[in-house]
C-alpha cells in the first residue's frame, strides 16, 4: 500500500517537472491526451469485456464539435469543449443502446460500423467540416481575451486531465459500479442473476469512455490547430487497442505506459523509415504472442521478484479479473 | 428511368457485388470452422492485384500463367501467416484472434507500402474486346470476366464441400468439431485448409477484380468492410448468404448512387451493416 503511494507521487512529480527537463514536450503531451482515452477503453475492455473498435470515432465527434463550433460561430473554446463533451455522451448514450445488446464479434463490428460512419460523415458534410482537407485554424483553449498559447500549460492541462480521469476510474472501480461491471465481465448471467442490470452498467461505462475520448480529442483538436478525419478513423481506434494492450491488461497507469511507449516506438519508426503500418502490425502480432498482459504487468512481476529476493518474503497478492495481479492497481 | 440506364446500374451493381461476394465468401469459410473473423480478407484482394501487376508487367509473365501462379502464391502467404501466428494462439479467447488477423492486415499493408510505394497502380485488362454494347447501355467486357469468376467459383466450391471426401469432412469439421474429431478428421488440417479455399477466393478476386478501377496499398479495409457486410447480410454462417448480401450491397450502393446523390456512397454500405447487425444479426438467410 505503501509502495503504491511512493509510486504515484514519484510519477506525478516526474510530470511536473518533465517540461524543465525533457525537449520533446509535444510527443509526450499527444501521450497523455492519447493515454485518457485508452483509458476509458481500458475500463469498457479490459474491465468489462466490451470490444470497441470504435473509441477514435468519439474523439474526432469532441473534436469536431468543439473545433467547428469555435471557428463558425465563434464561441469561447472554454465552453465549446465542454458542448462537444457533452453532445458526444449525448450520441454514445443513442448509439450504444441499441449497439451494446450485441455481444462478441457483433459488437465488435457494430461498433467498427459506427467509427466508420462517422469519419464518413465528417468527410462527407464538408461545408462544415471542411471534408478530407480538415479543418483549419481551431483557437487556442481560452475565453474572450485569455488564450493558451504556451505549450507547457497545454501539458499540465493533458495531465491534470489525465490524473482527474484516472483518480476518478480508479475510485469508480472499487465502487458498486465498478464491481458490477467485473462481475459482468466473467458472466453476463451471473451477474442478471445477482440482480446487476448488466444494459445499464455497459451504457454507463460505454458513454463514460466517450466522454474520457471526447475530451481527449476536443483538447487535442485546440492544442493542433487542424484536425483532419483520418485522424480519427479505424486506424486510430485501432491504436487505441494496441497502447491498451501495451500498457497492461486490468491496471488502470498502464493506459499512460502504454500510449507513452507508442508514441515513442511511432517516433522511431520514423527515423528509421519502416514503413508505420508494418511496425504497427509486427508489435501487435509480437504483442499478441509473447506478452501476455502487457508491459505493466510485467513490470510488476519483476519488481514483486526483486522485493521476494531481498526481503525474503512474498508479497500479498490479491486477485483481479483474469489471474492473479499484485499492488499498484 | 429508361431501360438502357437501368441495364447499366445493374450491371455495374452486379460487377460490385460480385466482388463482394467473392471476398465476403472467404469470411464466411473460415469463420465456419473456426469462429475467427479474418479482417485481412479485404487485403489479400489487394496483395493479389499487386502481384499480378509485379508478374505481368515487371516479369512478362503470360496473363493465363500468372493466375495459377498468383494464387498459389496469395495461399503460401496465408498459410505461414496462419502457421506462424494463429496456429501458437489457438487456444486464446476470440479478442486475441481477432487482434491477430488485424496485425496481418497491418503487415500486408505495410509490406505492400513498402514494395511499391503510395501511388496507386492498375492491373491491365484481360485480352479480348475492351467494351460490350447491349441495347444502349455500354458495359465493360471485364465485369463479365468478374461475374463468370463469381458464379464459377461459387460452383466449385459447392461441387468441392459437397461431392468430395475432404470438402465434405470440412463441411463436419464447421458443423461439430468434437464429432468430426471422434471420426478422425484432423481438424487442425481442415483448418489451414479453410484458410486456403479463403486465400483463394481473395486471390481470385483480386485477379478479376484489379482491371477494374485503380489500387493502392491502403484499398484493402475498404473491402474486407464491403465483404464483411456482404456477409452478415447473407448471414454470416451460410456460405452462399455472402452471394446474396454480395449482390444485395451492389444493388443498394448503385441504385442509391445513381437515383439519389453520390455523396453517400460510402455511408450506404456502412448502414446496411449497422442496421441488419441491430436488427437481424443472422443475417437475411439465417435462422434462430
Amino acid at each position: 500500500m505503501r509502495e503504491k503511494t511512493i509510486f504515484y507521487t514519484l510519477l506525478l512529480l516526474l510530470a511536473v517537472i518533465l517540461p524543465f527537463i525533457y525537449h520533446d514536450l509535444d510527443l509526450v503531451l499527444r501521450a497523455v491526451l492519447m493515454a485518457c482515452a485508452v483509458l476509458g477503453l481500458q475500463l469498457l475492455m479490459s474491465y468489462g469485456g466490451q470490444i470497441s473498435l470504435g473509441n477514435a470515432a468519439f474523439m474526432g465527434l469532441g473534436a469536431y464539435i468543439s473545433g467547428v463550433l469555435s471557428v463558425k460561430f465563434g464561441l469561447p473554446s472554454l465552453l465549446t469543449i465542454f458542448v462537444a463533451v457533452a453532445v458526444t455522451a449525448l450520441i454514445a448514450l443513442i448509439v450504444g443502446y441499441p449497439l451494446l445488446r450485441l455481444k462478441g464479434y457483433y459488437l465488435a463490428l457494430g461498433t467498427l460500423a459506427f467509427g466508420l460512419s462517422v469519419t464518413s460523415l465528417i468527410s462527407t458534410l464538408y461545408t462544415w467540416t471542411g471534408g478530407p482537407a480538415g479543418l483549419i485554424g481551431i483557437p487556442d483553449i481560452g475565453w474572450g481575451d485569455f488564450e493558451i498559447t504556451n505549450r507547457a500549460t497545454y501539458y499540465y492541462i493533458a495531465v491534470a486531465m489525465f490524473a482527474i480521469f484516472f483518480w476518478y476510474s480508479s475510485n469508480l472501480m472499487k465502487s458498486r459500479v465498478g464491481r458490477a461491471l467485473l462481475t459482468l465481465k466473467s458472466s453476463e448471467n451471473t451477474a442478471e442473476a445477482m440482480g446487476i442490470r448488466t444494459a445499464k452498467v455497459k451504457l454507463q461505462f460505454f458513454v463514460l469512455s466517450a466522454v474520457f475520448a471526447a475530451f481527449s480529442g476536443a483538447v487535442m483538436g485546440h492544442y493542433l490547430g487542424i484536425i483532419v478525419p483520418s485522424q480519427f478513423n479505424v486506424i486510430i481506434s485501432i491504436e487505441l487497442l494496441i497502447a491498451m494492450l501495451l500498457g497492461g491488461e486490468a491496471i488502470l497507469i498502464g493506459s499512460l505506459v502504454g500510449s507513452l511507449l507508442w508514441f515513442f516506438i511511432s517516433d522511431f519508426t520514423h527515423s528509421v523509415a519502416i514503413p508505420r503500418m508494418f511496425m504497427l502490425g509486427l508489435i501487435m502480432i509480437v504483442l499478441i504472442l509473447f506478452v501476455e498482459h502487457g508491459v505493466s504487468q510485467a513490470f510488476i512481476k519483476v519488481y514483486n521478484r526483486i522485493k521476494t529476493g531481498i526481503t525474503g518474503k512474498s508479497p500479498e497478492k490479491r486477485i483481479v479479473q483474469g489471474g492473479e495481479t499484485n499492488d499498484i492497481s | 428511368m429508361s431501360s438502357s440506364l437501368f441495364i447499366q446500374y445493374l450491371f455495374s451493381a452486379l460487377t460490385s457485388g460480385g466482388i463482394y461476394a467473392m471476398v465476403g465468401i472467404g469470411f464466411v469459410i473460415v469463420y465456419r470452422i473456426s469462429k475467427i473473423l479474418n479482417i485481412a480478407q479485404g487485403h489479400l484482394y489487394v496483395l493479389s492485384a499487386f502481384l499480378a501487376m509485379t508478374m505481368i508487367d515487371s516479369w512478362e509473365v503470360s496473363r493465363w500463367f500468372s493466375i495459377p501462379l498468383v494464387v498459389a502464391a496469395v495461399c503460401t502467404i496465408m498459410v505461414i501467416l496462419h502457421r506462424l501466428t494463429m496456429h501458437p494462439i489457438r487456444n486464446k479467447d476470440m479478442l486475441s484472434k481477432l487482434l491477430m488477423t488485424v496485425g496481418w492486415v497491418f503487415i500486408i499493408e505495410g509490406s505492400l507500402e513498402w514494395i511499391y510505394g503510395p501511388t496507386p497502380r492498375s492491373l491491365s485488362a484481360f485480352p479480348g474486346p475492351k467494351v460490350l454494347n447491349f441495347q444502349d447501355a455500354a458495359i465493360s467486357f471485364q465485369s463479365i470476366w468478374v461475374l463468370g469468376a463469381a458464379i464459377v467459383s461459387s460452383i466449385l466450391l459447392y461441387v468441392f464441400l459437397t461431392r468430395t471426401t475432404i470438402g465434405r469432412a470440412m463441411e463436419a469439421c464447421s458443423e461439430n468439431e468434437t464429432g468430426s474429431k471422434l471420426v478422425g478428421i484432423h481438424v487442425e488440417k481442415m483448418l489451414i485448409l479453410a484458410f486456403i479455399v479463403c486465400a483463394m477466393f481473395g486471390a481470385v478476386a483480386g485477379i478479376v477484380g484489379g482491371p477494374l478501377s485503380y489500387v493502392t496499398y491502403a484499398a484493402g479495409m475498404g473491402l474486407t468492410i464491403k465483404g464483411l457486410t456482404a456477409a452478415i447480410v447473407g448471414g454470416i454462417n451460410h456460405i452462399y448468404g455472402a452471394l446474396v448480401g454480395g449482390v444485395v450491397l451492389g444493388l443498394l450502393e448503385a441504385f442509391s448512387a445513381g437515383l439519389i446523390s453520390t455523396l453517400f456512397y460510402e455511408l450506404v454500405s456502412i448502414l446496411a451493416l449497422l442496421i441488419i447487425l441491430v436488427a437481424r444479426p443472422q443475417g437475411i438467410l439465417g435462422g434462430r
